[in-house]
């Protein structure tokens, strides 16, 4: 089954913060994982990230599993690929025209955790915060209230589009279509009778809904919001210190430390 | 009170109008149902009701519609949000929320009212719809609490008429029940209702007008009682009339009684002191002559599907349990029962589109284990419900041929049996047009078509009459019944009572994923403890016998004969 939202209803620091606060604790975390490129830096901090994950915001592993899942493959390829083409430095092996080096495995390893420390700050935010509070953060922030609508409806349409897209592929099926069958090219011509159907689909389910939406009287202006958003004494000082700590590291990378030397 | 005068419609992207100098008044409190065959403009009336046509939906507008005297082209549909509501058939598309809380707000919210109203009007309609769990995704919702959160998210900007367009047709029967149940309970409370709605039964119950269109006019119009007593005109326009009203005006015909009656409780009452002149036992010629009919086809050799101790689930919810049962050569058999019970996790056991996680099943006698979903197809067509789910191709002789291609059949043979299936379902003249073009028949049809021209002998149907009108659902039941009478094995999956009636041999329900019990209509429609268990109630004319003492009748001409003693 499809989730529609990451979202995990607990009660604890981190989703009691301000979601606006989340936005940005999430951005530096990211900014920071982008900035070092050494593999120690980014284990540290996809470490760092879990632990927060776990005990701040109680999120049990079991469900972090198969988001991580998701990216594995990805994490796996950078780590694999990175050595094999890193072929100057303190060579390990030397095999036929395969040469692997100290530096590239080192290399592998910092794209990979640079990888997972990525996702796992946006998890921070997306497991934490219901995403009405996320678009509504966003709106505050600055973004037109449509634009945050138009997210917030294609989000919360994914599950029906998803369920379409399965029936389109059992009545083709039924039909005798064998999407396993054949190499690459006819593989991918085998999705047309399912991507016609569902794009129709598609379009006339956003006609129905913009007539909705009109219905509801959208567009008057002047627009309450049944959601209040708090910034507290808490979100200042998380923020605080997220400012400082993104200086801290801002500095460090400046004085050039942090940085993967390659020969 | 919602005036419509002289009013015209064309779309921009249509040739003709849609509407013509369409006249009718809503007085406030009214209960008014349109009824019509498809394409006759009844949706587009309801569009113009609340601003959305011109102001969302562009076209030509002539004439005038006031709410409340605010003419509709001077105010925009934010404006007229709070007077006029409008729910639509699909839920789906109507719900775009993340919560149901968050849903019954937006309409508050874009009209800026205080935050503590907003909240006030939520808890109003949650206690009137009668949800409780206001984080729950919509999403996750039964059809049936889908639609009533579509109308509450209307009712939270406090209008004072609700148009609703067909806001049934795609639900199980409790969910439709528990909709006209929140309607009912609105209007008593002074809200105007603007119905479309095929079930004419519901209409003559509840319904203080009626309304019909046909070609963008209103053809006829009175009260349900008036209207829908003119049998043979509102058939002559494409109307299913009650099966009380057919009955009763049959009766009329040859004498018998005086008037004709819309609903069962003026149908018991009318027909009550006649059973008492007509000293008959009632049983008896159900059991000459119907039950013999329904048990005709003895079943020889194997069995067309035979499930042994099926089990299934999805992600640890088990759907099915330890299912048993046999669907018998040349049967047409009924699979029935509220949504979730497990009727599509079941036949999609049939032709292998799901595999079992215990038990075993046989078609003809072979176990399908080792079957692919293609190889099966030859056997076991399944004709998916929503004909827009799967049409795709440029031509309607394109769409049927996709079947046979998959299967590698030789191009000469391909085309012979695409021509010869064309024919059979009457769609041989449409070989070249797209399919996009095709009516909701037609398109019911085609896609019935596009499973035949694989050559299966037993063929599933999911909801094959669902959304259509009275004379596309006609020609779809004779076209199953010639193709049953060529000696092939209907499956039916449905809700419609009075299809199953009519077409049905054999009745299973299913109820939480087990076979709660299996019959003859006859006996599945005699039992009113089994099928109110079921939430299922039998075809109004089989209600109406059992009431008066002729047993169970199945369609309105079984009464009569009961009725008239026979020959």
């Amino acid at each position: 089954m499809i989730q529609q939202t990451m979202f995990i209803r607990k009660r604890s620091f981190l989703h009691s913060l301000d979601p606006r606060t989340k936005l940005f604790v999430s951005i530096s975390l990211f900014l920071v994982g982008i900035m070092f490129s050494d593999y120690r830096v980014l284990t540290v901090l996809f470490v760092l990230e879990i632990i927060v994950l776990r005990l701040v915001a109680r999120i049990p592993f079991a469900k972090l599993f198969p988001y991580l899942k998701l990216i594995l493959p990805l994490v796996v390829m950078a780590l694999v690929i990175w050595p094999l083409f890193q072929r100057t430095g303190t060579v390990l092996v030397s095999y036929w025209k395969i040469i692997i080096t100290e530096e590239g495995i080192r290399m592998g390893i910092a794209m990979s955790f640079r990888l997972l420390s990525l996702i796992v700050a946006t998890y921070l935010l997306l497991m934490t915060t219901e995403q009405r509070d996320l678009v509504l953060a966003l709106v505050t922030s600055g973004l037109r209230y449509d634009f945050g609508l138009m997210l917030a409806i294609a989000l919360s349409k994914v599950p029906a589009l998803a369920g379409i897209a399965m029936t389109i592929m059992d009545a083709q099926k039924a039909r005798g279509l064998e999407l396993e069958k054949g190499n690459i090219v006819e593989k991918v011509r085998k999705y047309i009778p399912i991507l016609i159907p569902l794009i129709i689909s598609a379009i006339r389910l956003a006609e129905a809904l913009s007539i909705a939406i009109d219905s509801r009287a959208f567009g008057r202006g002047n627009r309450t919001y049944l959601r209040e958003l708090h910034f507290t004494v808490k979100d200042a000082l998380v923020t605080g210190m997220t400012v400082v700590i993104l200086s801290a590291c801002v500095g460090i990378r400046a004085a050039g430390f942090g940085v993967m030397e390659l020969p | 009170m919602i005036s419509v005068e002289d009013l015209s419609f064309q779309y921009s992207t249509r040739e003709s109008l849609v509407l013509r100098n369409v006249n009718l008044v809503v007085p406030q409190g009214a209960y008014i149902a349109l009824v019509g065959p498809s394409g006759s403009g009844k949706s587009t009336l309801c569009f113009t009701m609340n601003g959305i046509i011109p102001h969302s939906i562009g076209g030509h507008l002539s004439g005038k519609v006031r709410v409340d005297s605010l003419d509709t082209r001077e105010h925009q549909v934010h404006e007229l949000a709070e007077k006029v509501g409008i729910v639509l058939q699909n839920p789906e598309s109507q719900l775009f929320a993340m919560s149901v809380e968050e849903e019954l707000a937006f309409g508050p919210e874009n009209l800026g009212l205080p935050r503590e109203e907003i909240v006030a009007r939520i808890d109003e309609a949650l206690r009137i719809i009668g949800i409780t769990d206001r984080e729950r995704f919509p999403f996750s919702l039964s059809g049936g609490e889908k639609q009533k959160l579509a109308i509450a998210s209307i009712l939270t900007m406090n209008p004072s008429h609700l148009v609703l367009d067909e806001p049934t047709s795609q639900l199980d029967p409790r969910g439709r029940q528990s909709v006209y149940h929140v309607l009912d309970g609105l209007h008593a409370g002074g809200m105007s209702i603007i119905l479309i709605e095929h079930n004419t039964e519901h209409i003559a119950e509840h319904a203080q007008q009626v309304l019909v269109v046909k070609d963008g006019t209103v053809v006829a119009s009175g009260s349900p009682g008036d209207v829908l007593s003119r049998v043979e005109e509102m058939e002559a326009l494409g109307i299913q009339v009650p099966e009380v009203a057919e009955l009763t005006y049959e009766l009329c015909k040859r004498g018998v009684i005086e008037r004709v009656a819309v609903t069962l409780e003026d149908a018991v009452s009318l027909l009550e002191n006649l059973t008492l002149n007509r000293k008959r036992p009632p049983s008896m010629r159900e059991k000459s002559g119907f039950l013999n009919q329904e048990t005709s086809q003895p079943c020889s050799a194997a069995p067309a599907i035979e499930v042994r101790a099926l089990s299934f689930q999805y992600d640890d919810v088990p759907v099915l349990n330890n299912v048993s049962l046999t669907i018998g050569r040349g049967e047409i058999t009924a699979i029935i029962g509220q949504n979730g019970s497990g009727k599509t996790t079941l036949v999609k056991h049939f032709n292998g589109l799901l595999r079992p996680h215990r038990g075993e099943i046989s078609v003809f006698g072979e176990p399908i284990k080792d079957k692919s979903v293609a190889q099966l197809a030859q056997k076991v067509g399944y004709v998916f419900q929503n004909p827009d789910h799967q049409i795709f191709a440029d031509s309607v002789f394109e769409e049927v041929e996709f079947g046979p291609k998959n299967l590698h059949v030789h191009p000469e043979e391909r085309q012979e049996r695409v021509s010869d299936v064309l024919r059979q379902t009457g769609l041989l003249k449409y070989k070249d047009t797209h399919p996009a073009s095709l009516s909701g028949g037609e398109k019911q049809r085609l896609v019935i078509a596009s499973v035949l021209v694989m050559n299966p002998h037993i063929l599933v149907l999911d909801e094959p009459t669902t959304g259509l009108d009275l004379t596309s659902s006609r020609s779809i039941i004779e076209l199953v019944k010639a193709l049953h009478q060529q000696s092939r094995t209907v499956v039916l999956v449905t809700h419609d009572m009075k299809l199953v009636a009519e077409m049905a041999n054999r009745i299973l329900i299913l109820k939480e994923g087990t076979v709660a019990a299996e019959g003859s209509p006859h006996e599945i429609f005699s039992n009113q403890d089994l099928l109110s268990d079921n939430f299922l109630e039998a075809p109004q004319i089989t209600r109406l016998s059992n009431r008066l003492g002729y047993g169970t009748c199945l369609s309105v001409g079984e009464l009569l004969q009961n009725m008239e003693g026979g020959p």
